[in-house]
C-alpha cells in the first residue's frame, strides 16, 4: 500500500492533529465503482508510449512515455511551450496522438475515449465559466451531464460544495467569485463523478498564496483518499512539496522522471553541508582539508561549507561525529538540498551540453 | 447498518428544483442562463409595449392596415430576427469561455449540446408567442380580423423561427465571425431565393406547402447535426445518420413527382447539395475511434467507404447520390414529368453537380493544408461566396451589353454562370456546355480522390489494428 492510502493508526501523531483540521472527506460515488484493476495496483494510473503529437509542423510532443502507478501525485514540469498542456489534452480524450499509445487504467484514450472520461477528472488552466450562472447551477448542471438524477444528483452537488467549501456562496453569480475561489468550483466540477484520476492543468496559476494553499491542502486530501494526481505547474517549489515523483519536459521530450528527493541530490553521490563553529573557522577548514571523503568548499561567516562524498546518513552522521572528536566547537551541522529550480535548470543545462534526453 | 433516514439536502440545494430533472442537461442550462439576459427580458418588454402601441392605434381606427401592419412587424422582428439572431453565438461562445471541453468531458455528445440550445431558444421563442397571443384575441374584439387566420400565421412564424434558430445556431459551430456572416447571408438570400421561386409571389399549392414542410424539417435537422459534428470531437460519428437521412429525405421529395410538382426536383437537389456540400468538406475522423462499428465484414467496410464521417469519404458519397439523383431525374424525365428536354435535363443535373463540386479543385490543388481542419468548410464557403459575386458581376455586365451569348460562352466554364444562362434562356443546352459541365465534375472528384489516398490506407489500417485488438 502506498504512503497515501495509509490509515490513521500508521501515521505521525504531527501528521494527525494536521488531518483533524482539514476539510470532510469527498464520500465516493456508489453507482460507480473505482476500477479494480487500479485499486489492486496492477494496472497503472496512466501510461504513456511513445507519444508524438504535430501540428502543422510544428512538434508539440516528441515520443515521451512514462508510466503512472495509482494512487501517486506526479508533477508535471516545463517550461511555456514545451507540450505540457498537449500531452495533458490527450490523456483526457481532448486531443489525439499523431503517434503512440496512451492509456489510463489500461483503456486506451483514442479507441474508447468514453470509458476514459468516466475514468478522469479534467481541471484545464483556463477554468471556464457562465456569466449568467450561479456556483449551485453550475455543479447542479454538471452533475446532470455526468448522469445523476433526483436525490443523488442533489446530494453529489451538496457534497461537492460542501468539500471546497462552497456552501456559503452556492447563490453567487460565478463572475463574482475571487480565482481562488473559482479553481476550488472547477475542481469541485472535476471531481462530481469521482473520478479515479485527476488531471489538473496549472491549477495555482494566478491564485494568491492564501488560495494555494487551500487548494494544495484540497489536492493533499484527494492523494490521502488514493486518487492518482497528474499535476502541471510552474511552482516548482510547491510541486516538490506535494508530488511523489516529478517528470520534466523540455521541447516536448522528457527529461526528467523521478522523485523530488532524488532531483533534489542530483545525479552525483555527494552531499553538501553547511557547518558554523564558535571560534575561528581556520580549524573547521584545515580538518576538512585533511578528513577523508570530505573536501572543503568555500567559507561562511562562521564557518564554511563542505561537501561529504556519500549519500547515505550513517557515513554524513560519522564525519560529524570525527568533527566533534577533532574539537571543533561545532554549533550547526546543515545538510544543503538543491532547490527544485536550480535541479530543473542543471538538468537543462546538461541537455544542452549533451544534446540529448536524460531520464533517471 | 443504520435503519436511519438519509439526510435530506440543505435548503440551498432545494433550489435546484426549478426544473425537473428528467429534462436535457443543456436545455436547463440555457433556460437559467437565457431567462436571465438582458436581451430577453429587454425584447419581451419592447413586444409587450408595442403590443399596447398597435392595439391603440387599431382600437382609435379599427381595420386600419398600418396598425395590421406594424403588429405583424413586431411579431416578425421578435420571433424571426432577434430571437433566432440570440444563437449567433450559441456553440462558438462555449469555446470562448473555455467550457467547450468541460462539456465533452461528461456525457453529453455534442448532438445533445447542439439540440439542447436550440429547444432552450424556441421554447423561449415560444414564451414570447404566448405573450402576442392576449393581444390577437384584443386585435379581433376590435373587429376587422380574421382570428383563426392570425393564429396559423403566428403558428408558421414560429416554424419559421424554429429553421431560422437551426440555421444560426449550427453555423454558430464557427469561431470565425466572418464565415458564420458569409453564411448567414448566403442562408438569406437562398431562402428568398426558394420562396420567390416556390410560391412565385401566389398561393401556394398543398403539395408545395407539403414539400415546404419537408424541407424545413430535413433544414432544421441538417443544420442542428451540421453544427453538432463541427463542434464534436473527432471520435464522434454524425456522418452516417446525416447522409442517410439526406437520401430519405431526397427520395420523399422526389416521389411529389407523382402530384405533378416539378419543384420535388428542387428540394430533391436542395436537400442532397446541402447533405454533399457538409460531406466533402468534413475533416477526417480519428480512423480507430469512428471506423470499429464498420469492421465487421466487408459489406459493412464498403457502406463505410461511403457513410463513414470525413471528405474522403464525402467523395464516394459524392458520386453516390449524383449517380441515383441524376437517374431518378432523368427516369423521371423519360415518364415525362419534369417538363425539361433530355439535352437541358442533362446539363441542369451537370451544372448542379459541378456547382457544388466545384470549389474541391481549387482546394485540392491550392489550398491542401486546409483539407484536414475545420477551415476545409471555411475555405469552401469563400470561394462559394466568391463565385456567386463573380457570377452577378457577369449577369451585370453581360446583361448591359450587347451579344450576351458570346459573352457567357465565354465565361460559361463556371457552372453557377451556365445554370442561370440556361434558366434565363441565353445559353441553350449544346454539347459544349454538356461537356464542359461534366467534365469539371469528373475532375473535380477525381481530384480530392487521388489526394485521398492516405486516408484510404488510414482507414485499411484501422480495420487491420481493430482486427487484432
Amino acid at each position: 500500500m502506498s504512503e497515501e492510502n495509509s490509515t490513521q493508526e500508521d501515521t505521525a501523531p504531527e501528521e494527525i492533529v494536521e488531518k483533524e483540521n482539514l476539510p470532510p472527506t469527498l464520500p465516493k460515488r456508489e453507482t460507480v465503482p473505482s476500477s479494480p484493476a487500479i485499486e489492486s495496483g496492477v494496472v497503472p494510473a496512466i501510461e504513456v508510449n511513445n507519444l508524438s503529437r504535430w501540428f502543422e509542423g510544428v512538434h508539440a510532443v516528441r515520443g515521451i512515455s512514462f508510466s503512472i502507478a495509482p494512487g501517486k501525485v506526479v508533477g508535471f514540469v516545463g517550461a511555456n511551450g514545451a507540450g505540457k498542456t498537449t500531452t495533458m489534452r490527450i490523456i483526457a480524450t481532448l486531443d489525439y496522438p499523431n503517434r503512440g499509445v496512451v492509456k489510463v487504467g489500461g483503456v486506451d484514450v483514442v479507441q474508447y475515449p468514453g470509458q476514459v472520461r468516466k475514468k478522469i477528472g479534467w481541471m484545464p488552466d483556463h477554468y471556464g465559466t457562465y456569466k449568467h450562472m450561479t456556483v449551485l447551477e453550475y455543479l447542479d448542471f454538471f452533475a446532470r451531464a455526468l448522469g445523476y438524477s433526483g436525490e443523488e444528483r442533489l446530494e453529489r452537488v451538496e457534497e461537492i460544495m460542501e468539500f471546497t467549501d462552497l456552501t456559503t456562496l452556492s447563490n453567487r453569480l460565478i463572475n463574482k467569485l475571487s480565482k481562488g475561489m473559482g479553481q476550488r468550483l472547477c475542481l469541485g466540477r472535476a471531481l462530481l463523478h469521482d473520478p479515479d484520476v485527476l488531471i489538473l492543468d496549472e491549477p495555482a496559476a494566478g491564485l494568491d498564496p492564501k488560495a494555494r494553499v487551500e487548494l494544495k491542502h484540497l489536492i493533499r486530501i484527494l492523494a490521502e483518499e488514493g486518487k492518482t494526481v497528474f499535476i502541471s505547474s510552474h511552482i516548482l517549489s510547491e510541486l516538490g512539496e506535494m508530488c511523489d515523483e516529478l517528470l520534466f519536459i523540455n521541447q516536448g521530450r522528457m527529461i526528467h522522471h523521478g522523485s523530488a528527493e532524488s532531483l533534489k541530490r542530483g545525479a552525483e553521490e555527494k552531499t553538501m553541508v553547511n557547518v558554523k563553529v564558535a571560534g575561528d573557522p581556520k580549524a573547521l577548514e584545515e580538518w576538512a582539508e585533511m578528513a577523508p571523503n570530505v573536501k572543503w568548499k568555500d567559507s561562511t561567516k562562521a564557518g564554511g561549507r563542505i561537501e561529504i562524498d556519500s549519500l547515505d546518513p550513517e557515513e554524513i552522521a560519522l564525519v560529524l561525529k570525527r568533527m566533534i572528536k577533532a574539537d571543533i566547537a561545532v554549533t550547526e551541522f546543515h545538510q544543503e538540498e538543491r532547490n527544485l529550480e536550480d535541479a530543473f535548470i542543471e538538468i537543462l543545462g546538461e541537455i544542452e551540453e549533451s544534446g540529448g534526453s536524460i531520464v533517471s | 447498518m443504520s435503519n436511519s433516514p438519509p439526510p435530506l439536502p440543505s435548503a440551498a440545494v432545494t433550489d435546484l428544483a426549478d426544473f425537473p430533472g428528467r429534462l436535457s442537461p443543456m436545455l436547463v442550462k440555457e433556460l437559467r442562463q437565457g431567462l436571465r439576459t438582458n436581451l430577453f427580458t429587454i425584447a419581451f418588454i419592447l413586444l409587450q409595449a408595442f403590443m399596447i402601441l398597435c392595439i391603440l392605434i387599431g382600437a382609435a381606427d379599427p381595420g386600419s392596415s398600418e396598425a395590421t401592419g406594424f403588429f405583424w412587424f413586431f411579431v416578425v422582428v421578435s420571433l424571426l430576427v432577434i430571437q433566432p439572431l440570440r444563437g449567433f453565438n450559441a456553440l462558438s461562445s462555449e469555446y470562448t469561455l473555455n467550457t467547450m471541453d468541460l462539456i465533452q468531458m461528461t456525457e453529453l455528445n455534442s448532438w445533445r449540446i447542439t439540440l439542447g440550445k436550440w429547444t432552450a431558444l424556441n421554447a423561449q421563442s415560444l414564451l414570447l408567442a404566448i405573450g402576442i397571443l392576449p393581444y390577437l384575441v384584443m386585435r379581433y374584439f376590435l373587429g376587422g380580423v380574421n382570428f383563426v387566420s392570425d393564429l396559423g400565421t403566428l403558428g408558421l412564424m414560429l416554424i419559421g423561427s424554429l429553421l431560422a434558430s437551426a440555421v444560426i445556431i449550427g453555423c454558430s459551430a464557427f469561431k470565425n465571425y466572418v464565415l458564420r456572416v458569409i453564411l448567414l447571408v448566403g442562408c438569406f438570400f437562398g431562402y428568398i431565393f426558394l420562396t420567390a421561386i416556390l410560391f412565385d409571389f401566389g398561393t401556394p399549392s398543398s403539395s408545395k406547402i407539403t414539400l415546404t414542410i419537408l424541407f424545413s424539417i430535413y433544414g432544421i435537422f441538417f443544420f442542428l447535426s451540421f453544427g453538432a459534428s463541427r463542434i464534436g470531437p473527432m471520435s464522434e460519428n454524425h456522418a452516417t445518420r446525416k447522409r442517410l437521412v439526406a437520401i430519405l429525405f431526397a427520395a420523399i421529395s422526389l416521389a411529389f413527382y407523382s402530384w405533378n410538382d416539378e419543384d420535388a426536383f428542387l428540394f430533391s437537389a436542395l436537400i442532397l447539395g446541402l447533405s454533399v456540400l457538409d460531406a466533402i468538406t468534413e475533416p477526417p475522423p480519428i480512423p480507430e475511434a469512428v471506423l470499429r462499428p464498420f469492421a465487421g465484414n466487408p459489406i459493412k467496410r464498403l457502406f463505410a467507404h461511403f457513410f463513414s464521417p470525413g471528405w474522403h469519404t464525402g467523395i464516394w458519397y459524392t458520386g453516390l447520390v449524383f449517380l441515383l439523383w441524376s437517374g431518378a431525374v432523368l427516369l423521371l424525365q423519360e415518364l415525362n414529368l419534369t417538363g425539361y428536354g433530355l439535352g437541358e435535363g442533362c446539363l441542369i443535373v451537370l451544372c448542379c453537380g459541378a456547382m457544388i463540386t466545384f470549389p474541391l479543385i481549387i482546394i485540392h490543388l491550392f489550398l491542401k493544408k486546409v483539407t484536414n481542419t475545420q477551415m476545409h468548410f471555411g475555405s469552401y464557403a469563400f470561394i462559394q461566396a466568391a463565385v456567386a459575386l463573380l457570377t452577378m458581376l457577369i449577369f451585370a455586365v453581360a446583361s448591359s451589353a450587347s451579344g450576351i451569348s458570346e459573352i457567357l460562352y465565354m465565361v460559361g466554364l463556371l457552372p453557377s454562370v451556365t445554370l442561370l444562362g440556361l434558366n434565363d434562356g441565353d445559353i441553350d443546352a449544346n454539347w459544349y456546355f454538356i461537356l464542359a459541365m461534366a467534365a469539371i465534375l469528373v475532375i473535380s472528384l477525381l481530384i480530392p480522390l487521388f489526394r485521398a489516398f492516405p486516408l484510404y490506407k488510414e482507414m485499411k489500417e484501422a480495420y487491420r489494428e481493430i482486427r487484432k485488438s
